[in-house]
């Protein structure tokens, strides 16, 4: 698989009322070209601080993210901007509510285009057509539109400049189970005929089975465990993927417990396999050449 | 929201008393009988003049008229006015006095009212060297209403951009910035116009002392608006909007400008409004100390001057009618702010 994004022992500590938070804590992922790579994990798992790192809105302590070779962890947003672009969860607060349709997708448009808004507009007609909607919704505001034909635009404006990489910040968790399913099949489309990477982040496991080549688990602040789709759900190793796998389906298989450990195995406070082991800081096992895990009982067979 | 502000009756009146003030003040040259400048010896504090429409003989007029007045000296070489019953002096209409131009455009001598040469009408007295109150407190209106909205729409200018900017960015600019507000706000506002005032030389033309004074209250101004727009942009750069922005490559300049800025105009708006009074206020300090207009110009601070000894109030109490017009301009500028910041409440109408 050639890389198209790769981030490498990435390090974002918060300090929030004298206690260290870590965001971040050595995160190192790979993303391959033209393909979905999905990043699970619960809320506040770092999954967002992951995405905001790597577009630069955060400062990393420490790390680095290369895009295919050339390390970008301190490139200008303007770099940036035409090879990694964003979707935000709610579309409705990630268009700025005082712009037309039209205004928002021409604005993104002149960021790297000297056009006229008349010249512009041919290529916008396109764009929405892209992503199937119709030039009607040029001049309505964001507050009239419905939160799929919303996202549509925010998906029309992210492939505005041709990035090679969208990260898909829980794209759907905004909106139905309909619109959903026409998102990711729009994005499923899109992605092969323009052959663009994903990097997916999302809770939801069966979203995640339907959209994605590859994907990673992360626990706070640590990625846990990685494989391909098809390894992944199959033969998931590390407890924290199968109690994500198990909630997917709705059966809860975990210890109850708010302590969140900050050495040796994060998770063995909620994992029903612990043993002394856990304490030590887990390396990464091979289960084969595209599925690794961090866990100390991964060899272990589990019933 | 317009229905919601017709409905307050209140405001609704200020607003057309904003209006008439204005526009008496923007064609002052057509309201003004006389010359801002005009003296006359033979009617030095002359008093208010009262119109009349029943004469001695009990007759009625349709026309409104004056009695031609004249002054003997009393005992402390005061000047007594009386009238002279027996000579009615007719008030008329569109008469023609000085020329001048109308919004510097069009050239006419027609005068809303006025009285036939031999005589004068001094509708609000006239001062200590015989000069219309009237039309000084029109012409007056003019820097004065001005100074206002020009000082406010400065100060906003700066105070938005430099709160956009310490919001924006927060940290070190932020640091910097919010210390230099606090280094504004800190020092006392009439002493820092007094302080800036002088370190600037006393003797200026009237048009470099207006911009002079616009300059000071400006200064002054910005800095508490600036304060609030940062608390608000710091919200608002946390928008997805404004990080989506930014991962499209905008600049830093216009993400501020047509991302940020424009979320604060509801509240700006109201503040503008409610802030105005300041500026009109801070010009009439000024200029009743006479640090601000100098004569012969007129301002409602520097017609103030002449109301400061006491003896001058007890003896000619009109000259504090442009205290009135002050009081009047600032309070309809409360009231109206008032009321659009209860029709633009912040949590019906900003969706942040």
């Amino acid at each position: 698989m050639s890389k198209l994004l790769e981030v490498k022992n990435l390090k974002k500590y918060f300090s929030h009322h004298h206690c260290l938070v870590k965001a971040l804590d050595e995160v190192s992922l790979e993303i391959p070209h033209g393909k979905t790579t999905a990043l699970v994990g619960e809320s506040g798992c770092g999954k967002t601080t992951l995405a905001k790192t790597i577009l630069g809105f955060y400062r990393a302590q420490d790390g680095s993210v290369f895009l295919e070779g050339k390390n970008i962890t301190a490139c200008r947003r303007r770099f940036l901007a035409r090879n990694i672009q964003i979707v935000f969860q709610n579309p409705y607060v990630s268009v700025d509510p005082r712009y037309t349709v039209y205004a928002t997708l021409y604005e993104a448009l002149t960021v790297f285009k000297k056009v006229s808004s008349q010249e512009a507009k041919p290529e916008l007609v396109n764009l929405l057509a892209q992503v199937d909607l119709s030039p009607e919704v040029f001049h309505r505001y964001p507050h009239q539109l419905s939160g799929g034909q919303l996202q549509r635009v925010c998906i029309a404006r992210s492939l505005i400049n041709r990035p090679k990489l969208i990260i898909l910040d829980e794209p759907t968790s905004a909106l139905d189970i309909t619109t959903t399913l026409k998102i990711l099949t729009l994005l499923k489309r899109l992605q092969k005929e323009l052959g663009v990477s994903y990097l997916f982040i999302s809770h939801n496991l069966k979203l995640v089975r339907f959209m994605s080549d590859y994907v990673w688990v992360m626990y706070y602040g640590k990625i846990v465990e990685w494989g391909s789709q098809k390894e992944l759900f199959e033969n998931p190793r590390h407890p924290y993927t199968r109690v994500l796998l198990d909630a997917a389906y709705q059966r809860l298989t975990e210890t109850a417990s708010e302590t969140l450990e900050t050495d040796g195995c994060r998770f063995r406070a909620r994992c029903t396999s612990r043993d002394k082991r856990c304490q030590a800081e887990p390396d990464w096992q091979e289960i084969s050449s595209e599925h690794f895990v961090r866990c100390h009982r991964s060899g272990d067979t589990y019933v | 929201m317009m229905k919601e502000f017709r409905k307050n009756r209140l405001a609704v009146l200020c607003l057309l008393v904003l209006l008439s003030l204005y526009g008496l003040a923007l064609f002052a040259d057509f309201f003004s009988p006389y010359a801002y400048d005009e003296e006359d010896v033979e009617h030095l504090w002359s008093p208010p003049a009262k119109i009349h429409l029943i004469d001695r003989e009990h007759n009625i007029f349709l026309k409104p008229f004056i009695y031609k007045d004249s002054f003997t000296i009393d005992e402390y070489y005061r000047r007594i006015y009386r009238e002279d019953r027996t000579q009615a002096v007719p008030i008329r209409f569109f008469v023609r006095g000085f020329s001048y131009k109308l919004l510097g455009l069009f050239k006419s001598d027609i005068h809303l009212f006025g009285v036939a040469d031999s005589s004068k009408i001094f509708i609000l007295g006239a001062d200590s060297k015989g000069r219309d109150l009237f039309t000084r407190i029109l012409y007056g209106a003019r820097i004065s209403l001005s100074i206002g909205l020009i000082g406010v729409l400065i100060s906003y200018g700066i105070g938005l951009l430099l709160g956009g900017i310490a919001g924006y960015y927060g940290g070190r600019v932020d640091m910097i910035l919010m210390r230099l507000v606090e280094m504004i706000m800190l020092v006392p506002g009439f002493y820092l116009m007094l302080a800036l005032r002088s370190s600037f030389p006393p003797n200026l033309s009237s048009t470099q002392v207006y911009v002079l004074l616009i300059v000071i209250l400006s200064f002054i101004g910005w800095a508490s608006i600036a304060r609030v727009i940062r608390g608000m942009a710091l919200s608002l750069r946390e928008n997805e909007f404004v990080y989506a922005a930014k991962s499209l490559g905008l600049r830093d300049l216009q993400i501020i400008v047509r991302h940020i800025i424009p979320h604060t105009f509801s509240y700006a708006i109201v503040t503008i409004v409610l802030s105005i009074p300041g500026y009109i206020l801070g010009e009439a300090a000024l200029s009743m100390i006479g640090l601000g207009i100098q004569e012969p110009q007129a301002s409602w601070g520097n017609l103030l001057s002449s109301a400061m000894g006491i003896v001058n109030i007890k003896l000619f109490p009109w000259i504090l009618t442009p205290g009135l017009f002050i009081i009047a301009a600032s309070m309809c500028f409360y009231v109206l702010g008032e009321t659009l910041r209860d029709i633009i409440d912040p949590k019906r109408k900003i969706s942040l």
